[in-house]
């Protein structure tokens, strides 16, 4: 080990996955870590182990894959990338996505408008180099875009919220800049939004980004010039519109006007965020129902990443409406999560429908860290589901 | 209970099974059928099992599979057993539990361009069905008349419009799975995002040795409103690899880039007359699809790159008929080497795209060190390379010779930074090679995912991992897991 | 090498490398969902018989009884694996190795005691229309679960109500009634020259109205056919001899046959009969009727039929000759003629030589499939080349659908006064 760290420290930022390999295996069993991306607050008897420090990258631009350790910031991967006229599958929405790590991206399971085009960002991930919690290193996939020796780690670990492992460096698939792109805005609410997808999809348009908040629909239409010019037509038409009379913005900045109010929504929103997968058609029963229980009256909003059914919700205040959107979503047997900032001592983060497989989740997370070293808002839902079945 | 010997064991489980398949059928003592189930795709492993079920519900498999963890008998789950790795080659003294009679289409949503289909639904039949309409299901490995969904959730298996749409883990939302403990569960949802872990994702791919699949939500596409295909022959395969990348590096993202050289596009025009040119040293078959503007613009930008890499002659599909009758010979490719030689061995491995030329450079030489002909057939746009090792069965040591180099060429793939395979999976054949891609560590990982779903070790065991049986003497590589020093868990 | 005792060849074996796309093209695969079931099944149960892993038992014998021979599998096979030739030599081996339970032999023996023998048949035939007609063949239907009875009652249950018009008259040459093209002859077979004078007739006359003059041998047994698909070897070779022996001296360009299952085996004599030449001669000029006609060229004046037919592609046509687009040519060529396909065009009815009477269960599965296929289609008349298919779709379909021979609606578009 380098020296660099402290073992007793409460801030352990290890520089290479040999060092975090090294810290795991020297500490006693019962020290008790929680997984981050940058530094935290200090917690009660609880190390932070942050990924921030472990940086560098390998860029394969012919090939289009990127290896990168996972401490390396979101916004610089995208610049760099740009210079070769290639970009990963995460647009962020807000500054403070931008600046989120790698490690902190897969970790969290972060979803951005760009799973319509490209699916969630697990899609794009074909290999990890992670830290099993009693230091012994490992990797799972490789750095070529078609592999399947083995079994796919690399997925699991996405959205895992750091109970498993300390992933130290991720394989991404590349994808090249899009001759260009635009940007539709579109006044619909959401059973008007699936129609037009579902019409559009008719028609023979892939949508590279079909966002929806606040009465907007904003749709990205990505491709050669030619391409773009006829959806845009055809668009227009299923509209009813004149192509002249529709809000068209140039360039791929993920959703430029639904996206900064929701940029705006959410940087200063203070109360939860819950997050739901839904069939496409799924979101308008989901609405009603949020409406019908009285819960958009009270401030209750959604935001959609539409075309793949995944949606936010956000409840205003001090969670008092939680109760009421379980009894929501578990009569529509849809499945949630709480996504943002998690105390592991707040409860358990799944909402309405249990997800499928709570046990072997538990089991797969006993197996992967069998003394409970790490602490991880998914660890301890998982067992309070298992061992308190709603 | 007191612990009884394996053959009673078995005696007890064939009394029992019948009755949990009122529906389905069980092969019990018709030794020719149990025969015939002893091998998959590759016909070079064999083991014939005890018990075949032909299962017709989730209920069924679930009983057999309860029945199974009971009296610790292993199983394997099959589909239509074309895998080529081994896959589906039963464990020693284990049981069969075969999907082909669950062939139902539970649903198809045009709306939310999702089917929900049985196991042992073939490939093709979801597309057909969908076709109606206006989708399809993209992942279209060169088996999809045969192959069942079943199995190409556990191969996650690939296809050649891969490169442009992705891999059958891209594709499923959801399985519902029996566990080996004869639980059943539901792992993902109907929107790619399900909250916990995403044990979907490590399903997909794990070749049986989770459990058994026995539904299968899958994201449907809107069918292209315009492909256009064309075939490009070249003098050298350095050329149509330069091909390739220069399409690649021109941020095109083509449906599909298929490689051959000389002696596949022989094997294939023996079998299916594509009409392919038989003096071209090696082809190209580029597809593009999207909207009649996209194709436009990118396909003529397509042949712009071949005729500037120097290609010798392009063949347009002018219809949907030569479309089809182009990759009627691609598919059948693997089969169709039967035609140059009485016995090959299919090989698949990955490198970087960039390194498709160079390998062949490195596979021919291997092959002339060994006086053995290889026929190359790549999914070019993703750097997935088949080799097909030709040789004389009735030689023992031409055999040998093959065997070695399939190895060789699959080890070289990882030295210059691929994969072992890219999507026919390890199987039995590729056991003893995954030592070449992973470490202890990375194993152990495995492992650990793996006993977390079968604490047993009943669900296709001696797959996937190596073992000292199959692999000969490699103990000095292994490390006892801390959860085996305690006697939590066993290695299998 | 010849069919005999010594069941199928290694080398052939060995072109089959198990990758299953055989699979869905294969009926009894489709139906019974079982490996055993499926022609790379069968095949590996040949592999593992020469291997000496299994034994020649009454499971093996009913995987490979079970195969219809439709050969759907040969055209999907990218490896091109010689199934005909493996199928036949591994029945024919069965019949000469395997002592089968005396029901079976007895059946089998009955089967093949009448129907190559048109003397025998024609009274069997007048039997079968009468017990429609009084309703027999359900009290034995209802009586038999297997054997003789079982077999007797399918066997009568397949025979047309009404026995089929007169058999045109043997040893005499039709004159062609236009410009002459030359002549053939009409090999006259032996189930089909009791059953389906008609469709004899009209190759008769259609080929006469084409120029041909048309010779009519008398004295033709059977062909082999029926008992080379079904392993009885010895048996077929003697019937193709006789009718080599019979036919060889006879100078026609061609020889014509209406059916499909006949044409497959008339076309391969030499594997009956390897190393003689007067078979393999033989073989060479056989042709069948629509392979000819569309070779030839229809010049005769058709006359508008308003109708609609649903074709039937009988297997031994459309797989083991790959005669698929000219029967469609040919039925086009009658202006007013609509045709159409059933969906799953090209799975076997079930008739399959003598498949219907040894393996009622499968063949009334396939036999009901296909008659439900044709009948959404709402067509005035179901054509087939192929006297066993005939039978079998008219056995599961409305009594009120007609079925004829493509060549028996040329001939009738010939008849027909111009609209």
């Amino acid at each position: 080990m380098s020296g660099a760290i402290n073992a007793d420290s409460a801030l352990l930022a290890p520089a290479s996955s040999a060092d975090a390999s090294e810290l795991l295996a020297s500490m006693e069993p019962q020290r008790r870590l929680r997984i981050k991306g940058h530094s935290q607050d200090p917690a009660e008897g609880i190390s932070t182990l942050v990924c921030a420090n472990l940086r560098g990258y390998e860029h394969s631009p012919a090939d289009q894959t990127l290896v990168a350790a996972t401490g390396e910031r979101l916004g610089a991967i995208e610049q760099m990338l740009a210079e070769h006229g290639q970009r990963i599958a995460a647009f962020p929405l807000t500054t403070s996505q931008r600046d989120m790590t790698l490690g902190a991206i897969l970790g969290s399971g972060l979803d951005t408008a760009a799973a319509q085009r490209y699916g969630r960002f697990r899609e794009s991930l074909i290999g990890a180099e992670f830290v099993l919690p009693d230091g012994t290193r490992a990797h799972s996939g490789g750095r070529v875009i078609k592999n399947v020796a083995g079994y796919d780690l690399a997925k699991i670990m996405a959205g895992s919220l750091g109970a498993l492992a300390f992933v130290t460096a991720a394989s991404l698939r590349l994808y090249p800049v899009p001759r260009r792109s635009v940007r539709l805005s579109i006044e619909a609410d959401i059973p008007h939004a699936i129609a037009l997808i579902e019409q559009a999809h008719r028609r023979g348009i892939e949508m590279a980004t079909c966002e929806w908040g606040q009465g907007l629909l904003e749709l990205g239409i990505e491709g050669p010039s030619e391409a773009i010019e006829a959806a845009v037509r055809k668009l227009a038409d299923l509209l009813e519109r004149k192509v002249g009379e529709l809000e068209l913005s140039e360039g791929d900045q993920g959703s430029p006007v639904l996206g900064s109010r929701l940029a705006a929504e959410r940087e200063s929103f203070g109360g939860m965020i819950i997050k739901v997968g839904t069939r496409l058609s799924g979101a308008a029963e989901l609405q009603r129902a949020i409406v019908g229980a009285g819960l958009a009256e009270r401030g209750v909003w959604m935001h959609s990443h539409l075309g793949v059914g995944i949606h936010y919700l956000g409840l205003p205040g001090n969670g008092a409406l939680y109760g009421r959107l379980d009894a929501v979503l578990r009569s529509m047997s849809v499945a949630g999560q709480r996504v943002g900032h998690l105390d592991p001592a707040g409860g358990s983060i799944f909402v309405g429908r249990r997800p499928g497989g709570l046990t072997t989740m538990r089991r797969v997370l006993e197996s992967f860290d069998p003394h409970g070293r790490l602490v991880s808002p998914m660890r301890t839902s998982v067992i309070e589901e298992t061992e308190n079945p709603r | 209970m007191p612990i009884a010997s394996l053959s009673d064991r078995i005696a007890e489980f064939k009394r029992r099974v019948v009755e949990l398949v009122p529906h389905g059928e069980c092969i019990v003592g018709d030794a020719p059928a149990l025969s015939s189930y002893g091998a998959d795709g590759l016909i070079r492993f064999r083991q014939t099992p005890e018990v075949v079920v032909l299962a017709k519900s989730t209920e069924e498999v679930r009983a057999v599979v309860s029945l199974c963890a009971e009296l610790g008998i292993p199983f394997v789950g099959r589909g239509s057993g074309t895998g080529l790795s081994g896959g589906a080659v039963p464990p020693a003294h284990g049981v069969v539990i075969a999907a082909s009679a669950m062939k139902g289409i539970v649903e198809i949503d045009p709306v939310d361009r999702i089917a929900v289909v049985e196991p042992g639904v073939a490939n093709l039949v979801v597309s057909e069905r969908s076709a109606p309409l206006g989708l399809y299901y993209a992942p279209d490995p060169s088996s999809q008349s045969v192959c069942s969904i079943g199995g190409n959730v556990a191969e996650n298996s690939g296809g050649a419009h891969c490169l442009k749409y992705g891999f059958t883990t891209n594709h499923v939302l959801a399985v519902e799975v029996v566990l080996p403990d004869g639980s059943v569960e539901v792992l993902g949802g109907e929107s790619p995002f399900e909250p916990g872990l995403d044990l979907r994702s490590s399903f997909v791919g794990s070749e049986g040795t989770l459990g058994i699949v026995t539904k299968v939500w899958l994201r449907l596409l809107s069918r292209p409103e315009a492909v256009r295909t064309l075939v490009a022959d070249f003098d050298s395969v350095e050329s149509a690899g330069a091909a390739v990348s220069a399409i690649i590096a021109a941020g095109i993202v083509p449906a599909a880039i298929e490689m051959m050289d000389a002696l596949a596009i022989e094997a294939c025009e023996k079998a299916v007359a594509a009409g392919y040119s038989l003096d071209a040293a090696a082809a190209l078959i580029v597809e593009v699809d999207g909207s009649q503007e996209e194709v436009d613009a990118l396909y003529e930008e397509v042949k712009t790159a071949c005729i500037t890499c120097g290609t010798t002659k392009i063949r347009e599909a002018a219809d949907q008929a030569e479309r089809s009758r182009i990759w009627l010979g691609r598919k059948a490719a693997f089969a169709a080497a039967g035609r140059l030689a009485p016995a090959y061995i299919v090989q698949d491995g990955v490198v970087p795209r960039t390194a498709l030329s160079s390998i062949l450079g490195r596979i021919q030489e291997l092959a002339n060190q060994v006086g053995l002909r290889v026929a190359n057939v790549f999914h070019a746009g993703d750097g997935n390379l088949h080799p097909l090792v030709l040789y004389n069965p009735d030689s023992t040591q031409e055999s040998e010779a093959a065997e070695k180099l399939a190895t060789e060429i699959v080890e070289l793939c990882v030295e210059i930074g691929g994969s072992i395979t890219g999507e026919h999976g390890v199987g039995l054949e590729k056991a003893c090679s995954m030592a070449a891609m992973f470490d202890d560590g990375d194993l152990e990982a495995m492992q650990r995912l793996r006993v977390a779903f079968d604490s047993q070790g009943i669900a296709n065991p001696g797959k996937v991992f190596p073992t000292p049986r199959l692999c000969g003497d490699a103990p000095g590589r292994y490390r006892a897991h801390a959860l085996e020093l305690s006697g939590e868990a066993v290695r299998f | 090498m010849s069919v005999g005792a010594t069941g199928p060849e290694r080398k052939l074996i060995d072109t089959c490398v198990h990758c299953g796309f055989c699979l869905p093209a294969c009926p009894t695969y489709q139906l019974s969902s079982n490996e055993a079931e499926s022609p790379r099944g069968r095949i590996d149960l040949m592999r593992r018989y020469l291997d000496g892993a299994i034994g020649l038992d009454a499971d093996f014998v009913a995987h490979i009884d079970s195969c219809l021979g439709c050969m759907a599998c040969v055209k999907a096979c990218p490896s091109g694996v010689d199934y005909e030739t493996l199928i036949v030599e591994a029945k024919s081996m069965i019949h000469a190795s395997f002592q089968r339970p005396s029901r079976q032999r007895l059946v089998r023996k009955v089967i093949f005691a009448i129907m190559p023998y048109p003397a025998r048949m024609r009274p069997l035939a007048r039997l079968g229309s009468l017990s429609k007609r009084l309703g027999v063949e359900r009290i034995a239907k209802g009586r038999a679960s297997g054997g003789v009875a079982a077999t007797l009652a399918s066997a009568l249950a397949l025979l047309p109500r009404v026995a089929n018009s007169a058999v045109p008259a043997r040893n005499r040459l039709y004159s062609a009634s236009a410009p002459r093209r030359g002549v053939v002859g009409l090999l006259t077979g032996c189930v089909s020259s009791v059953l389906f004078g008609s469709t004899e007739q009209a190759a008769i006359d259609v080929l006469c109205a084409e120029g041909f003059d048309v010779l009519v041998p008398g004295g033709q047994g059977c062909c082999g056919a029926l008992a080379e698909h079904a392993g009885e070897a010895p048996l077929a070779r003697r019937l193709a001899g006789a009718l080599v022996a019979r036919l060889g001296r006879e100078q026609v360009d061609a020889w014509i046959t209406t059916s499909a299952g006949c044409g497959s085996t008339l076309k391969s004599y030499d594997r009956l009969l390897p190393g003689n030449p007067a078979s393999r001669e033989f073989s060479e000029r056989v042709r069948d009727i629509h392979e000819f006609l569309y070779q030839q060229g229809l010049r005769a004046d058709y006359k508008p039929l308003g109708m609609r037919v649903a074709y039937h592609p009988a297997c031994h046509l459309a797989n083991a000759q790959g005669i698929v687009d000219e029967p469609l040519a040919l039925l086009r060529a009658i202006p007013g003629c609509e045709v159409v396909l059933p969906g799953q065009s090209g799975t076997c009815c079930g008739s399959a030589g003598i498949y219907n009477l040894v393996e009622p269960a499968t063949a009334q599965v396939l036999g009901k499939a296909k008659a439900s296929s044709i009948a959404e289609l709402h067509a005035d008349v179901v054509a087939t080349g192929n006297p066993g298919c005939l039978l079998q779709i008219a056995r599961y379909s409305d009594p009120g659908l007609a079925s004829a021979h493509p060549v028996e609606l040329l001939a009738r578009s010939l008849r027909a006064s111009t609209a």
